[in-house]
Order: structure tokens, then sequence, then C-alpha cells
């Protein structure tokens, strides 16, 4: 029967047509979609590696400027507590100088006033003298030496404290 | 339909007249077309031709894809290729060995389309011949290159030879027709066990082959009877004339289904018995 009788030609014809599909396909279709998608996967795979590459780049200068600031920072706190203590140095050296003026000059005023007192002391007593001389002089007249007067002057003076009008005057 | 129909009275009709003439030479102009190589007579027949109109549909829709895939997918094209990868790595790498695959998916993949373009074709009636009785029109025919038992059986040749080629291209000729038979078999059965393993092999060819061409062919045949009914009963009622054409619907609608599962199971079947050959069981 016919049907189940296969003709030789066609056999043929059929290998080829497929053959031909086959190869016609593998070079416009296939190749082309599987070009393209090997194409994708180098390009994902190229930007991946290109993202991580940026990524630690990333990851390397951050970490690059936390080291920095954290230096800067370590810097900073440095100099604020050298100048910290520069300035208490200073601090403490303009008191200090201070107190020593401050001493100085009350010395040198103490001196002065010591020295003010004596010599006004000096001058009172000359002037008590002279004012005790012409004094007894005027109640004596001439019964008294020139002895007598400076013994009596220092007896007068003795009675007085001097000493006390000195500190009184200090 | 069958030129028996258009003689007369006495004429018998038979839907298998169709196939019979399908593989006859198309005259053009009174002169056949057929290339004579001595012991074979390639016919331009009708086969041929649906053959190589299955081949260009194939092509064009291949390489239209081919055509709009672009590196960055659209959606419909994430879901193609979603596809297309479930195909290979689960449908194709299941009967295959892994390393296989990639090499033989193409081949697989186009015995699958041009099998299903062929299968589909068959479901739509072109106009082939010049008709009897109204001259100056076209006679639709409903034919697929499929139920030809030629046709399925060079795509089975063409599997088998390969089956075979990559078998003793893998293990060595030696070993590959050695490992038909199992190691372990005692000497003396070692020749019948070959023997039978050989002619399963044949069988496998012929298994392929009848199996598409004889599921494509009872399709066409029950469409064609139910069609042929319409003609026979075009005196009956008007109720079993819609029976008759839902009947062919029915089985226009089933054929489909077996277009589909058909060319699957000859592509798949055709990656079994490859991956085997690459792949020997010892």
């Amino acid at each position: 029967m016919f049907l189940i009788k296969p003709d030789p030609g066609i056999i043929i014809w059929s290998i080829l047509t497929f053959l031909v599909l086959f190869f016609l396909l593998k070079k416009f279709a296939f190749g082309p979609i599987q070009n393209m998608i090997d194409a994708r996967r180098d390009s994902i795979l190229e930007s991946i590696e290109s993202a991580e590459r940026t990524r630690k780049d990333a990851e390397k200068l951050l970490a690059d400027y936390r080291e920095s600031i954290a230096n800067a920072k370590q810097e900073a706190e440095e100099i604020i507590e050298r100048a910290h203590k520069v300035g208490e140095n200073t601090k403490a050296e303009i008191v200090t100088d201070a107190r020593q003026q401050a001493q100085k000059e009350i010395d040198d005023a103490r001196d002065q006033i010591q020295r003010e007192t004596r010599k006004a002391v000096q001058e009172i007593k000359d002037q008590v003298a002279d004012l005790a001389i012409l004094a007894a002089g005027k109640v004596t007249a001439k019964s008294i030496t020139g002895e007598d007067h400076l013994r009596l002057v220092d007896e007068a003076l003795s009675e007085v404290d001097l000493n006390e009008l000195g500190a009184g005057g200090s | 339909m069958s030129e028996a129909a258009h003689n007369g009275e006495a004429a018998t009709f038979s839907p298998t007249d169709e196939f019979e003439h399908a593989i006859e030479p198309i005259k053009v102009g009174g002169h056949e077309l057929s290339i004579d190589l001595g012991i074979f007579h390639l016919n331009i027949s009708r086969v041929v031709v649906y053959l190589w109109i299955s081949a260009i549909i194939v092509f064009l829709i291949c390489w239209g894809i081919a055509r709009i895939v672009k590196i960055l997918p659209s959606r419909k094209q994430v879901a193609f290729e979603g596809l297309y990868e479930y195909i290979r790595d689960n449908l194709v790498a299941a009967v295959m060995p892994r390393e296989a695959v990639k090499a033989w998916f193409p081949y697989l993949l186009t015995l699958f389309l041009f099998i299903l373009v062929n299968n589909l074709l068959g479901l739509v009636p072109l106009p082939f011949k010049m008709s009897h009785e109204y001259g100056f029109l076209p006679e639709f025919t409903a034919y697929a290159a499929t139920s030809n038992i030629g046709v399925t059986l060079g795509l089975a040749i063409l599997t088998f030879l390969l089956t075979h080629f990559m078998g003793m291209k893998h293990n060595g000729a030696l070993g590959y027709f050695k490992n038909w038979t199992p190691g372990t078999a005692p000497g003396v059965l070692k020749p019948v066990l070959f023997l039978i393993h050989a002619v399963s092999e044949v069988f496998r060819l012929l298994s392929l082959s009848v199996r598409l061409f004889a599921n494509l062919l009872a399709g066409h045949i029950m469409i064609l009877v139910f069609y042929s009914l319409i003609f026979m009963l075009s005196t009956a009622t008007l109720f079993l004339a819609a029976l008759i054409e839902g009947g062919v619907l029915a089985i226009s609608a089933f054929e489909i289904f077996v277009a589909l599962i058909q060319a699957y199971i000859f592509a798949i079947l055709s990656g079994v018995y490859i991956g085997g050959a690459i792949h020997q069981e010892h």
C-alpha cells in the first residue's frame, strides 16, 4: 500500500530541506541570538566587575578619608591641649610676675615711706631743737651756755617717742 | 476533493487519494518537475513544496525573532528568553548530558519547529491545484508533509545517523558497540544480546518515524472523512450538517494538540537517543 511505502526521493528531500533550514537558522537566527546572549552576559559581567572595582576604590577612599579625619582630629586635640598648657603657663607666669611686681612696689613704697619718715623726723628733730634753743634762750636769757642747750634738747627729745611717730606715719 | 469524486456517478470516494496525489510530481505546462538521479527520482511534489513552505515559515519566524532581540530586553523578550531557557535547561537537559545540551539544542529546536509547522500547516487549506469543475477557481486542499512516511523517515534517519555517529565519536567505535551488551552478561549470551540491541535500534528508527506519520495521517484522514461526509450527505438535514461541521471543528482542535505533542515527542526522543549514545549506560 502506497501510504506506508516510503519514497526515497521524499526521504532525500526531507533530509535536504531540514539540513538547509538547520544551517540557515544556525547562521541567521541561533547564531545571532546566542551572540547577543553572550554579549549581554559579557556586558553584565563587565558591569559587575567594574562596579566591584568602583566599590573597592570608594571603600579605600572612604577609609583614607576616615583616617585623615581621625588624624586631623587628634592633631587638633593636641594643638588645643598644647595651647591650654601654654595658656596655663602664661597665666601662672603673668600672675607670678604681677605678684612679684606688686611686692616689689610695696617694698619700694615701704622703703620710700621709711626714708621719708626718717627724713621728716630728722627735720622735726632739727626744728624742735632750734625752737627749744630759741625758747630756752628767751626764758633763760644767756644763763645757759651752748653746752647746756644741747643737753637740755637731748633730754627733751628722749622724752618724746619718735619711733611711735615714725610708726604712725607708715 | 478527490479526482474520483469528480468522475461521475460510478466514482467511489477515497480520502486516501489526497495522499497519493501528494507524492506525484507537480506538472507545470505538461512538464513534470523532477530531478533524475538515476536510482532515485527527486520529484518536486506537493510534499516537497509543503516542506519548503514550512521551512520558509520557520526560518522567517526565527530570523524575525533574531532581528528584534536586543541586548537590553523588553518585557516580552524576557518572558520569551525565560521560556527558551526553561525548555533548554529543564526539558532538554533532563534527557541529555549537560555538556551536550548546548551543542544539540539548536538541532532539537529546529526539529521541533520544523515538524510543528509542518503539522499545523496541515490544518490550513491551501490552494494547490485548479479546480476541475470551476476552471478559474483554485481547489483548496489540507495536507501535512509529516503525514507522509518518507518525510518522517527522513528526519528519523537523520537522528539515527547522528545518534550512532555521536556514540562512536564519544565512546570510540569499538567501545560504543561493546556497550551495547552489558559487561556482566555471560560471554555466550553476548552475541544474542548484541543482536537484540541492534534490532531495538532499528525499531527505534521505525517507531520514531511511524509514530509521527501515523498520528498525522490518521488525523488528516479523519478530517477528510468528515469533510467528505458534507458532500455525501449534502441533501441531508441541517442538523446533520451542523453535527458534521462540529465534528470537523472538534477534530481540528484535537489535531492542533496532536501537532504540538507529536513535534515535542519527536524532538525530545531524538534528544534521548543522541544523549543516550553520548553518555552510554554500562
